[in-house]
């Protein structure tokens, strides 16, 4: 088929990476640009030092030629990342956090870290999220079935790291559920 | 085997003549058993013929559908490029005539449809990775002599080094002319 080998089983996180760039985010722009249209719509007039929402794509686009600073979202904070934490630590359940944070975080760390307050201990509390969070995943093996899966405050890149093994063993369960149950008829 | 339909031919028109003669003279005749017999082992016989005709049918076609499949991944790994893997001895010699023939109607057939919105998006582009930056900085590994480009033409000599518009040159870093310099 015309889709490559490695994007079959499932996105790539530089495919959600992408994604991710489409949102929205702030900016205080450094040079003026008029409103222009592109396909997704149009953005500007970008006035300095006026701020503006723009995509983060075209953010980080201006940002490497050093022509806007970027205003770090309010998650992308000690005191948000680390109340998050204690919450995973603490509860049984993930905690909520916005939807691309992983993606977000890693593009505009990259960027414009110089934007971004102390960032070494975002960094380190970013992976202890990830670390937490993961192993909530694995525990939450034991209860897989063949039914349904429900489970709340899953981000994207984790939903697309467990979706192809989930999918994967449901439809064996499914398969053994079924001849299980042809059997008993029998 | 010819014989046999003729026999089997015979056989059968001599059982309706039977009919006929025995409406012709408003008479029962006696019931031909041997002559049905001998028919209903005729049947038989075909039908193993016959039988014997559709055993292996899936296993060819399970063959091929994953040739056919191959063929098409090949394809597109080369982004279209049918010349590129036609001309490469390795992988010519081992297809079909057949298999030939297929790629270049497949070939005709994708070229036909995107050339329908070539203006617009370039459906042969490689998809492997998300675009990230508008240009990129190339290595050539083989000559691949004097290209167009949206900055103008450009001579690709091995061993130098460009910065070149990703769309241009997309096409030669897939098939191997180029290098990406990360």
């Amino acid at each position: 088929m015309s889709l490559p080998y490695s994007l079959r089983t499932s996105i790539t996180p530089p495919e959600l990476e992408l994604i991710a760039t489409q949102q929205l985010i702030e900016i205080i722009p450094l040079i003026a640009i008029e409103k222009t249209a592109f396909i997704s719509g149009a953005f500007g007039p970008l006035q300095p030092p006026r701020k503006a929402k723009i995509p983060l794509w075209m953010a980080i686009n201006l940002k490497l030629r050093k022509k806007c600073h970027i205003v770090a979202p309010e998650w992308l904070s000690v005191e948000f990342l680390q109340s998050r934490l204690d919450e995973e630590i603490n509860e049984p359940g993930f905690s909520k956090l916005p939807f691309r944070y992983a993606e977000i975080s890693k593009v505009l760390l990259d960027v414009a870290s110089d934007d971004i307050q102390n960032t070494d201990k975002i960094r380190s509390l970013l992976k202890d999220l990830r670390e937490a969070r993961q192993a909530k995943s694995r525990e939450g093996l034991d209860q897989i079935n063949r039914g349904e899966l429900s489970v709340s405050n899953l981000c994207s890149m984790e939903i697309n790291e467990i979706r192809p093994f989930f999918v994967h063993a449901m439809g064996i369960l499914t398969h053994l559920h079924r001849e299980a149950s042809t059997e008993d008829q029998l | 085997m010819s014989n046999d339909t003729r026999q089997f031919g015979d056989l059968a028109t001599q059982l309706v003549m039977e009919s006929r003669r025995s409406t012709q003279t408003d008479s029962l005749l006696k019931y031909n058993d041997s002559l049905v017999r001998a028919l209903i082992r005729e049947q038989r016989d075909l039908e193993k013929a016959a039988e014997a005709l559709e055993a292996g049918m899936d296993e060819l076609q399970a063959y091929h559908s994953h040739r056919v499949e191959r063929l098409r991944d090949l394809y597109w790994a080369v982004g279209g490029a049918l010349p590129h893997i036609l001309n490469n001895q390795d992988i010519r010699s081992k297809l079909s005539p057949h298999e030939v023939d297929y790629l270049r109607q497949y070939n005709s057939f994708v070229m036909e449809f995107r050339s329908e919105f070539s203006h617009e998006l370039d459906i042969t582009a490689s998809i492997t990775n998300p675009p990230k930056d508008l240009n990129v900085l190339v290595h050539v590994v083989k000559n691949c002599g004097v290209i167009q480009t949206e900055l103008g033409s450009i001579d690709f000599q091995k061993g130098q080094r460009f910065m070149v518009r990703r769309a241009d040159i997309e096409h030669l870093i897939v098939q191997g002319y180029l290098e990406e310099v990360s």
